[in-house]
């Protein structure tokens, strides 16, 4: 039987591509998919013993980074947060313009993506609002707008790095 | 002559890869809200992750993405991350008693926060012992990244009436007016504007639903902006902007940001279901002196 650590590295290795793709798949953001990813594995260590023994590993470790990656979508949902990003390198002056801050978003972005910003901070819109405006669920309006977000936060720093 | 790249068919070849891309475009948004929905619809519930899985698998072979980290080094790093924790397991398969990493963690934690948990307690008691208040009516908004402690939500500002049909608009006098027009009793209306500044116009709209209140004021060319905006009624969590170059304003018990670009000045700040903005070129006494008037008298 191997050791412990040659045991947690095997399943290092045979996991790691895919529960990260997992965790990109919900935060697309390659770092705090990688963060993610690593402390899916810390709470295995910390787990080990029970762990181990059971039949269903990968559906154990799928699980774990879902939830994980879920907690990272909600917390930043949760949180109303007002970006400075978006209030001044969008809209020129006035982000309560509406016609600005479409005019000034990245061209880069998908007319879906700008939708899904212009619905959020620009009229306040929460998910509910949005689905029924776009005709999807809460639940897809949360995901498509953590996309254009992360897009979007690429997108300037690329212009500015 | 037939057009090369027109296929009688299929039109052109061009038209067809668009078509096709278009096709898988529409396949990986289905897909992805097809994920949303499983992880989000049930927050309380179990994620199938045989579902899921398989779920994955089909965007991969849809939409691939680029390839992850390299595993092999990602492993070394976590290695070197968590030699404690290896130590741990090791020690613990040969049979040597060691103190759990985890209750070390916790620790960790608990000790994490109790400077903050200290500044709350410190600023309750300044806030009390400045303002007089009886415990229970006290509403201090703070923000923090652990929790908020909300009172009588008598201070909060709540659109109570709405006299606008959505896409409507109208005009008042006065900012007070406009205010007053939504029901809004909380204090949001400066009483003291710069005086090189003339009121040219107030205009309230509802906007798919929302209401947004402006107001501009004018000196030669220089303008002064107002805003206030409906954010909704569930959500009086504070609002957070974490920029190194804000400044934050304490005034009425809320938490104002405070932020200078290019010699303009912006103020932000949430109260109940608004979020509130003051920009314009003024001094940062200037606007401090309108956020002040705003609680005077309060």
């Amino acid at each position: 039987m191997d050791s412990g650590q040659d045991w947690f590295d095997k399943i290092y290795l045979k996991y790691y591509p895919k529960m990260f793709n997992a965790a990109m798949r919900i935060v697309w953001d390659r770092q705090l998919a990688e963060d993610i990813v690593q402390s899916t594995f810390e709470t295995l260590l910390l787990n080990y013993d029970k762990v181990r023994n059971y039949e269903n590993i990968w559906g154990w470790l799928l699980k774990t980074v879902t939830n994980k990656s879920k907690n990272e979508i909600n917390r930043a949902c949760n949180r109303r947060e007002v970006s400075i990003e978006t209030m001044y390198k969008l809209a020129a002056d006035d982000p309560y313009e509406h016609d600005n801050f479409l005019e000034a978003l990245p061209r880069e972005l998908s007319e879906e993506e700008k939708r899904m910003l212009y619905l959020h901070y620009a009229v306040g819109f929460k998910h509910t609002e949005i689905a029924k405006e776009l005709g999807c669920t809460a639940s897809a309006s949360k995901m498509r707008l953590h996309r254009a977000k992360v897009h979007y936060q690429e997108l300037i720093e690329n212009s500015s790095g | 002559m037939p057009d090369a790249g027109m296929d009688p068919v299929l039109g052109r070849a061009g038209d067809d890869s668009t078509q096709i891309q278009s096709h898988l475009n529409d396949t990986r948004e289905q897909l992805l809200d097809e994920l949303a929905d499983l992880l989000f619809q049930d927050p309380d519930g179990d994620v199938d992750t045989d579902q899921l899985d398989a779920l994955l698998e089909k965007l991969d072979e849809a939409d691939p993405l680029p390839e992850p980290p390299d595993p092999q080094e990602s492993l070394e790093q976590f290695h070197r991350r968590h030699a404690d924790l290896f130590a741990a397991m090791e020690a613990e398969s040969a049979g040597t008693p060691v103190s759990s990493p985890e209750k070390k963690r916790s620790k960790r934690k608990f000790l994490k926060f109790l400077p903050i948990a200290a500044v709350v307690v410190v600023l309750f008691g300044a806030v009390t012992a400045h303002a007089d208040w009886g415990i229970w009516n006290i509403v201090v908004r703070i923000t923090s990244e652990i929790f908020q402690i909300g009172g009588s939500s008598a201070d909060y500002a709540i659109i109570r009436t709405n006299p606008l049909e959505e896409g409507e608009q109208a005009s008042y006098d006065t900012l007070q007016e406009a205010v007053d027009a939504f029901g809004i009793d909380a204090p949001i209306v400066p009483h003291e504007i710069p005086e090189q500044f003339e009121l040219t116009e107030v205009v309230a709209a509802n906007e798919y639903g929302k209401i947004l209140i402006r107001a501009d004021y004018v000196s030669n060319d220089e303008v002064l902006q107002i805003r206030y905006k409906e954010v909704g009624n569930e959500d009086f969590s504070s609002l957070e902007i974490d920029d190194p170059d804000v400044k934050t304003y304490f005034e009425g018990g809320i938490k104002h940001y405070l932020l200078s670009d290019l010699g303009r000045q912006k103020a932000f700040w949430k109260n109940g279901e608004l979020e509130c903005r003051i920009s314009g070129m003024v001094s940062e006494k200037e606007i401090k002196m309108i956020i002040n008037s705003i609680y005077e008298g309060e």
